[in-house]
């Protein structure tokens, strides 16, 4: 049951309206289209949301990062499957697209096109709903809520230079339309965040958090502690200096597991890295890759959280892949069309930045299982090292399992008690395997943070969240 | 549609002032995988960003509060009316400082020149211009190419009427090298705002006799201290993050104590800093705002000499808005290459993301390929890490005399940055 705070609509909790409208003439093309093409399929998006931000001097309430709304239209010619992208689908225009699918599908180039089958689907209608929970504020009483906070937040320290908080709430709407297939799915998701500036002479520095629910009622209740522990962390990251380069032990907490998942096998086992002969895991299918206390998973399915939809942009229905078990890699995870092109079947992985772009295989909710240690045993059994927290940022190296995770910063560990000495930023890197079979511990507790976006290589931005245990292990930081 | 949004706008009373930008792309996309042809795309969109404005008096004090909304296929009258009195409402609780919007005068537009081949003509010879360059052993594993075309629109309530047609083709190349031992690959992603197919190609050679380097490299030994030369979008990174936080938004916020005429090379033994904001073409001639961009020298001789930036935050602060840009010029130094690169030396010539933080002043990163230098001869070598002190850095930086244009950043090819650990 959604309550509304009318005033300022945020979310409308519902399926859009203006794509049911376009059920049937996006029938119409499909059956014009297939008279000509062994496959099609129009996937319609319409994404909808505000990200309100406040902080010291300012308020601003702009679209959300993924707003979007329109229409990919995928063909088969027997040899290139080819897409197009518009943001109209009308009766005045239908002409127009069909002609221009016409163009795009003669394009003949110099260069050969790859072997390929015609995508089988099994038939498929299905609606798909998942509403935000809680209380629908109205956009003034957020922005009354975050000025309250920033207030606040400004008068605990002098060293606080500004303090910023947001909430983005989205609404996401897609239809899934083919010969075969016919499905609808809506869904919420909010990403509160906090931001927090803070100035001693003339060092500065700043700390942030993020995290995400589908319920803008609790995501603000909770923002509130956010903002007061992003504030107590930059006021400590004053006293921060730059590590000192070695190699260390470390406790990492749940969003550097996640960033390691996600950098080290999580890129790794996107199947369109198969096909391209872009991964080195393809060869090490059903070996050992990581330490025995290891298992890993991604999926859509796998773990509720920001990249939680029921089906991907393929049409293909959310999986709980298993990727690693007990240290073997057991599987990868893959888009329509490059499980075609593999044999295997597809596990729900085919997204889009957005319907201007094409499908890749993409990770989604990806994290590390939950083991049986605790984390104070865990700090307890480090002689020299860190505890790491907080994701900056990270990049991945599929085929030479080179990997660098950035974390904002870490907690000095000596003879297994806190120091107080903080570092930041602490810069991990080194070689995949290496990192994931020397694992050591992997704690009970577990969290996935659903705030993170991740690219391919440096483009095709899409939301994820990942994350797990604390994990023992040793890395380089340099 | 332009016309229809401008007429609701104007029926809604509450509303002060309104500012529309209209972005039309069209994108051909061609991607290749083991040099052949997967996939082709088109993209042909037409998206609005519609900004409200409603000024209004709490307790004798002036606020302009704004809100925006996208609009991104046709709405009915009643639709748009809604949007536009939803954003209203929110205006109404936006307490910013107010200011004015650009003003206007003669409706004006500017175009690069058009490519002369059509888009997939040209992708198919862009496409062959890297896959044969490949041999044997060394080849492009995946290739993706975007030709876009963007037409920006931006009109507002004072009068502004400008637009502006860009052109612009991406190629992201994933060059491989396949041999008994372990294959390898780098990552390489190339912007080209004209078509020279010899610069295409050279950089599609360079690719693949860089990632046949990384099939010989070997982990570096006994180095724990060296010059590093940075090169390329990496020189461009880094001295774009040198200056971002002296935009006006930037120091409204506080972002940075830094004032004008401080000194950002403090004690300077080597090249003194000049980086500019400057427009990527003739054609790109104003921001988001309608502000009609002219190029600023924001480091100059070492000092920090201007802040730059957009409409709102110039008012805030009293300046003069130089418009939101997004290319940067650095001035080259005098040292060339040759005589930059004759002591023991790391060049880095990929990195996993060069990694800088300027409130700590860490700068570093992993190291996928580099070519070390030990005084006598070259080799590659890879698995490493460098890291360093920005502020070092700046003290005693080397700008090369070759110059480089790629993706944003027009300068020194070459930058060398002393003393840095490696580990």
């Amino acid at each position: 049951m959604v309550k509304y705070l009318y005033g300022g609509k945020t979310m409308t909790g519902k399926f859009s309206k203006y794509l049911k409208g376009k059920k049937p003439i996006i029938k119409k093309l499909i059956d014009l289209l297939g008279e000509k093409y062994s496959y099609v399929s129009v996937l319609a998006t319409d994404v909808s949301g505000v990200n309100i931000v406040v902080d010291k001097t300012s308020t601003n309430v702009v679209p959300s990062g993924i707003t979007e709304s329109g229409f990919v239209v995928k063909v088969f010619n027997d040899a290139v499957y080819s897409e197009y992208s518009t943001n109209e689908i009308e009766e005045k225009n239908l002409p127009e697209i069909l002609e221009n699918i016409q163009r795009l599908t003669s394009v003949k180039g110099s260069i050969p096109s790859v072997k390929v089958k015609v995508l089988n689907e099994e038939p498929l209608t299905k609606t798909f709903v998942r509403r935000n929970k809680g209380m629908v504020y109205s956009t003034d009483k957020i922005i009354e809520i975050l000025k309250g906070y920033v207030e606040e937040t400004l008068k605990t320290s002098p060293l606080i230079v500004n303090a910023r908080c947001s909430i983005e709430n989205t609404e996401i709407s897609k239809m899934f339309m083919s010969k075969a297939k016919d499905l609808e799915q809506y869904y919420t998701w909010s990403n509160p965040r906090a931001f927090v500036l803070t100035r001693k002479d003339s060092n500065t520095r700043y700390a942030y958090d993020g995290f995400g629910m589908n319920s803008i009622e609790k995501g603000l209740g909770e923002l509130k502690d956010s903002l007061a522990a992003t504030a107590k962390l930059g006021l400590e990251l004053l006293d921060s200096v730059t590590p000192t380069p070695g190699i260390y032990d470390i406790v990492t907490d749940p969003s550097i597991t996640g960033l390691i998942a996600h950098e080290a096998f999580g890129h790794g086992v996107e199947m369109d890295m198969f096909v391209r002969d872009r991964a080195q895991a393809k060869e090490f299918m059903n070996l050992r890759v990581a330490s025995p206390l290891v298992n890993m998973h991604d999926g859509a399915d796998a773990a509720f959280s920001v990249a939680s939809y029921f089906f991907d942009d393929d049409g293909v229905l959310a999986h709980d892949t298993k990727i690693i078990d007990k240290g073997i890699l057991v599987s990868g995870i893959s888009d329509a069309l490059s499980a075609l092109q593999l044999g295997t079947e597809p596990t729900g992985n085919g997204r889009r930045e957005s319907y201007k772009r094409k499908a890749y295989t993409r990770m989604t909710n990806t994290f590390f299982e939950a083991g049986t240690s605790k984390v104070e045993d865990m700090i307890k059994s480090i002689e020299n090292g860190y505890f790491i927290s907080t994701t900056n940022n990270g990049m991945e190296d599929p085929k030479n399992w080179g990997i660098q995770c950035a974390a904002h910063y870490g907690r000095e560990i000596k003879n297994g008690e806190f120091t107080g000495k903080i570092v930041s930023p602490v810069v991990m890197s080194g070689y995949v395997i290496d990192l994931l079979n020397s694992i050591s511990a992997v704690s009970k507790d577990f969290k996935v943070v659903g705030s993170g976006s991740c690219g391919k290589g440096y483009k095709e931005w899409v939301r994820v969240s990942d994350g797990g245990p604390c994990l023992k292990a040793k890395v380089k930081i340099g | 549609m332009i016309k229809q949004i401008i007429k609701s706008l104007k029926e809604n009373l509450e509303v002060t002032d309104w500012l529309i930008s209209e972005t039309t792309i069209e994108s051909s996309q061609a991607f290749y995988v083991l040099q052949r042809l997967e996939t082709t795309r088109v993209s042909n969109t037409c998206e609005y960003l519609v900004t409200v404005y409603h000024k209004f008096t709490d307790n004798l004090v002036e606020y302009l509060g704004s809100s925006s909304f996208a609009v991104s296929h046709k709405l009915r009258k009643n639709e748009l009316a809604e949007k536009i009195s939803e954003a209203v409402f929110a205006s109404k609780f936006i307490k910013n400082k107010t200011y004015n919007l650009v003003k206007g005068g003669k409706r004006k537009s500017w175009k690069e020149k058009e490519y002369e081949d059509a888009p997939f003509v040209l992708l198919d010879k862009i496409a062959n211009v890297f896959t044969s360059e490949a041999n044997e052993h060394a080849k492009f594993n995946a290739l993706e190419l975007f030709c876009n075309k963007t037409i920006t629109h931006v009109v507002n309530s004072q009068g502004v009427d400008l637009s502006k047609t860009l052109y612009q083709v991406n190629v992201e190349a994933i060059p491989s090298f396949d041999g008994p031992r372990q294959k390898v690959e780098l990552y390489k992603y190339f912007t080209y705002k004209t078509i020279d197919f010899e610069a295409i190609k050279s950089d599609a050679v360079t690719a693949l006799k860089e990632v046949t380097a990384r099939y010989s490299a070997e982990k570096i030994k006994g180095v724990t201290n060296i010059d590093v030369v940075l090169k390329d979008l990496d020189v461009a990174e880094f001295f774009k993050t040198l200056i971002e936080d002296y935009s006006y938004v930037s120091v409204y916020k506080q972002n940075t104590d830094k004032k004008i005429f401080d000194d950002i090379q403090k004690d300077a033994e080597g090249d003194l800093l000049k980086i500019a904001y400057v427009p990527s073409s003739k054609a790109d001639a104003f921001d988001k705002d309608g502000v009609i961009l002219k190029p600023v020298d924001v480091i100059a001789n070492g000092i920090l000499a201007s802040y730059y930036g957009g409409n709102q935050y110039a008012q805030y602060l009293k300046m003069e808005p130089t418009g939101i840009m997004d290319t940067i010029e650095v001035e080259k130094g005098a040292t060339t290459l040759v005589r930059m690169c004759h002591k023991p030396h790391l060049e880095i010539i990929a990195l996993s993301g060069i990694q800088i933080d300027m409130y700590s002043g860490y700068i570093g990163g992993e190291v996928r390929l580099a070519l070390y230098y030990d005084g006598r001869d070259y080799m590659p070598v890879s698995g490493l890490s460098f890291s360093g002190n920005i502020d070092k850095c700046l003290k005693n930086i080397i700008l090369s005399k070759e110059k480089t244009q790629v993706a944003n950043y027009q300068g020194p090819k070459y930058v060398k940055l002393p003393g840095m650990d490696i580990l």
